[in-house]
């Protein structure tokens, strides 16, 4: 009895020994290495792209600096002030309302997108809660659904072009003829069913003779840079040659050059009245698949 | 005798089943340490691994208000004494850095020197009955007992450093992780 009473006796002290012993090494350590043990996890070591702030290249710089970032609960300072101590341009960002942290309604807990402690090479920014609609560019229709990866390479987020050709490849079949403004026909929503102004007037026959499809006139398989003008009008070519040439016009293969409304005038240029014919042309499945028979606004 | 081991049937099973749901919940990633399931998991194993070792070290300091057999309330050190560190290791979501690492380490360590323990109680004979009697048993069975008071030297120091780390980690967790704003 006496023994199990000691043996108890020697279990309790030996378990507070130990416990008090625990805490005096981890309460030097703790002193020793600024806190560092309560670490969950390695600062990143990501060196900022504009180089230091006030010395600091990374976060990693302030491993043994816990206070650098950590407010006191008793302090009036907290977290994200004392990152804006540091980055000040991201604090000029939240404060002109503008660019993009200012759009941000919460832009002052930054840790709600920067985490840390993941990693030395962890992201720094959690795109789960990050909005696309606060930068310049918002993300409408099918971008929507785009992998961030695919515009931003290398992960690499700040000046990413907003052209489309900075993304997207110039199909064959504009050749080159429609430019790089494709917001003018086409929408975020699909390539296809693209709107745009087709210059020269399609009803300029007159009723029956509107909304032919493409190949009426571009003959040439997915090349719109090239026309004919005698698929509808049965002229022969060597009379009307022979026709412009008694008017001393040897040049013809250019129809509309002369004929810009496709009406028999003669020699003279577009006028605004003559493009007044000019009409939004649905053309389905990047222009070449357009039926007449389908009409407008297919 | 070698009673049958139904504690480690009790918490195998309990082991598998947390792990089922924790694969449900870990669709998304392995849930963060801070997260609301790695903090659930943290709390709920560190309660678990308190009461493990609390109830157990009461029950047998206590004579007057006995409630239950010794031996149950030692099945039951087993079963949470493996159940709360599993939860523990998993709210580590595989991360042994700092104090945090350490702590769940010992834990692990802890629990394996529990198997051993346990092993060497069911080996010794509860009474002075028996075989016992016989000269070459009797000697096997005080180096028994002998073996086990040695490990009781290792693991209740373990669990003492363990549980103080614990406390600690709690206490940075909730300054830096949650206090401070």
């Amino acid at each position: 009895m006496m023994g199990g009473f000691m043996q108890r006796r020697t279990h309790l002290s030996l378990g507070k020994l130990t416990a008090l012993a625990t805490l005096t090494v981890v309460g030097g350590v703790a002193v020793l290495t600024g806190q560092q043990m309560f670490s969950p996890g390695p600062l990143s070591i990501a060196r900022r792209a504009g180089g230091p702030l006030g010395g600091v290249a990374s976060h990693g710089d302030l491993s043994s600096n816990c206070a650098a970032c950590h407010a006191p609960p008793w302090s009036r300072e907290t977290m994200a002030s004392r990152c804006q101590t540091c980055h000040t341009d991201i604090a000029t960002q939240i404060n002109d309302g503008l660019s993009l942290h200012g759009r941000i309604a919460n832009a002052g807990e930054c840790r709600t997108c920067h985490t840390e402690h993941r990693g030395t090479h962890a992201e720094l920014t959690r795109f789960d809660e990050f909005d696309h609609d606060w930068t310049n560019f918002p993300l409408t229709g099918q971008h929507r659904g785009v992998d961030c990866g695919s515009c931003h390479t290398n992960k690499v987020y700040k000046g990413t072009s907003h052209d489309c050709a900075s993304c997207h490849a110039e199909p064959q079949v504009h050749r080159g003829q429609f430019g790089l403004r494709c917001a003018s026909c086409h929408s975020t929503e699909s390539w296809t069913g693209a709107v745009f102004a087709h210059r020269f007037p399609l009803n300029h026959g007159g009723g029956g003779k509107k909304n032919k499809a493409c190949s009426m006139c571009h003959t040439t398989a997915n090349d719109y840079s090239t026309y004919t003008c005698y698929e509808c009008h049965r002229h022969d070519p060597t009379k009307t040659a022979e026709k412009h040439l008694k008017k001393g016009i040897a040049e013809i293969r250019n129809c509309t050059e002369c004929h810009p409304t496709g009406r028999k005038a003669s020699r003279r240029q577009a006028t605004a009245d003559d493009l007044r014919w000019t009409f939004l042309l649905a053309c389905r499945s990047q222009c070449h698949a357009w039926d007449a028979d389908e009409g407008e606004g297919q | 005798m070698t009673r049958p081991a139904v504690e480690l049937t009790i918490a195998l099973t309990a082991v598998l089943v947390l792990t089922g749901v924790y694969v449900a919940l870990a669709q998304d990633g392995i849930p963060r340490p801070g997260g609301a399931v790695g903090l659930t998991l943290g709390i709920v194993g560190f309660a678990l691994m308190l009461a493990a070792q609390t109830l157990y070290t009461r029950r047998k300091q206590t004579r007057r208000f006995a409630f239950g057999p010794t031996y149950v309330w030692l099945q039951m050190h087993v079963v949470v004494g493996i159940v709360g560190p599993y939860l523990v290791l998993l709210h580590s979501a595989g991360r042994f850095h700092g104090l945090a690492g350490v702590t769940a380490l010992l834990t692990i360590v802890l629990v394996l020197s529990g198997f051993v323990g346990r092993y060497l109680y069911t080996e010794t004979p509860r009474t002075l009955e028996g075989d016992e009697s016989r000269p070459t048993q009797a000697v096997a069975v005080a180096a028994t007992r002998r073996l086990l008071a040695l490990w009781r030297l290792f693991h209740i120091p373990l669990a003492a450093v363990l549980f103080t780390l614990a406390f600690l980690h709690i206490i940075g967790a909730l300054y830096y992780g949650t206090f401070s704003k």
